[in-house]
């Protein structure tokens, strides 16, 4: 799946949680920051499966996903701003 | 290769949190309670392994209430299984309860989003063919989170996981 495919698929689900980002204590983080990149979203990576189905992570996805995981346990303020939490948090429409 | 596409918190090792409903599972020590709560469906389960590799990292741990099928919304009853609506409603009340100040929602959405429609009466359903009505989820969604926030609640929404068209593990095998 393309980069662009996946955006397309979602945007209903996108457009609705950069609403959610906007409201206070709400943050929305997001796995295709660090599944997908210019060439797409890849299902494999060094012969090890990143899902365990068609839409389930495996571990090894999962772990592509440190940084995501970092950024949900920041304390962030009511409105994050900072660039840390940008790299990941931002919606998806306006990164690319 | 064969995967489990989603495997328990207790087949992975993990205690039971005490004091929270059945099948809900404690990344971290039982003396200390976790500062969030991981609340979700099958999703949630597979991303298990990466709050235990956090908690190695930083010491800091989550509560993990999972259900597979069952995404984190109230006052639903999803894919006509009251057990969801039932399961998440316990979850809810624990969660408004429990000191945490962190609340993690994992799921499914794009599958509950399409299905989720008013009915003429007002209430809110799940429906297998349904108008793929964004609005009424993200009112559902959007009334969650309220009652969340207005708790003292911090919301961690973790957006969809990019889906592939086949099963990877078949794939890798053949």
């Amino acid at each position: 799946m393309t980069r662009a495919e996946f955006i397309e698929d979602k945007a209903t689900i996108l457009d609705i949680f950069e609403r959610m980002a906007a409201l206070p204590r709400v943050r929305v983080v997001y796995p295709d920051k660090g599944l997908c990149d210019a060439q797409g979203c890849r299902y494999v990576e060094n012969n090890v499966p990143l899902y365990s189905d068609d839409h389930h992570l495996s571990p090894a996805g999962v772990a592509k996903l440190t940084g995501m995981f970092a950024t949900m346990f920041v304390d962030a303020p009511p409105r994050a701003s900072s660039a840390a939490l940008t790299a990941i948090a931002a919606p998806n429409q306006k990164s690319d | 290769m064969q995967f489990d596409k989603a495997i328990s918190g207790k087949k992975q090792g993990l205690a039971d949190a005490q004091g929270w409903p059945a099948e809900t599972f404690i990344v971290g020590q039982q003396g200390s309670p976790p500062d969030t709560i991981v609340w979700g469906d099958s999703y949630t389960e597979a991303m298990i392994p990466g709050f235990v590799s956090y908690h190695r990292a930083t010491g800091r741990g989550a509560i993990i209430a999972s259900r597979p099928g069952c995404q984190p919304l109230i006052g639903i009853s999803l894919y006509q299984d009251k057990g969801c609506e039932l399961h998440n409603a316990e979850i809810f009340t624990a969660i408004l309860q429990h000191s945490a100040k962190r609340v993690i929602l994992i799921g499914f959405w794009s599958a509950v989003a399409k299905g989720i429609v008013r009915n003429s009466d007002g209430s809110v359903a799940y429906r297998e063919h349904g108008q793929k009505d964004g609005p009424v989820f993200e009112a559902a969604l959007r009334s969650m989170i309220g009652k969340l926030t207005e708790r003292g609640k911090d919301v961690v929404i973790v957006g969809p996981i990019p889906l592939q068209k086949f099963a990877a593990a078949r794939v890798d095998a053949g």
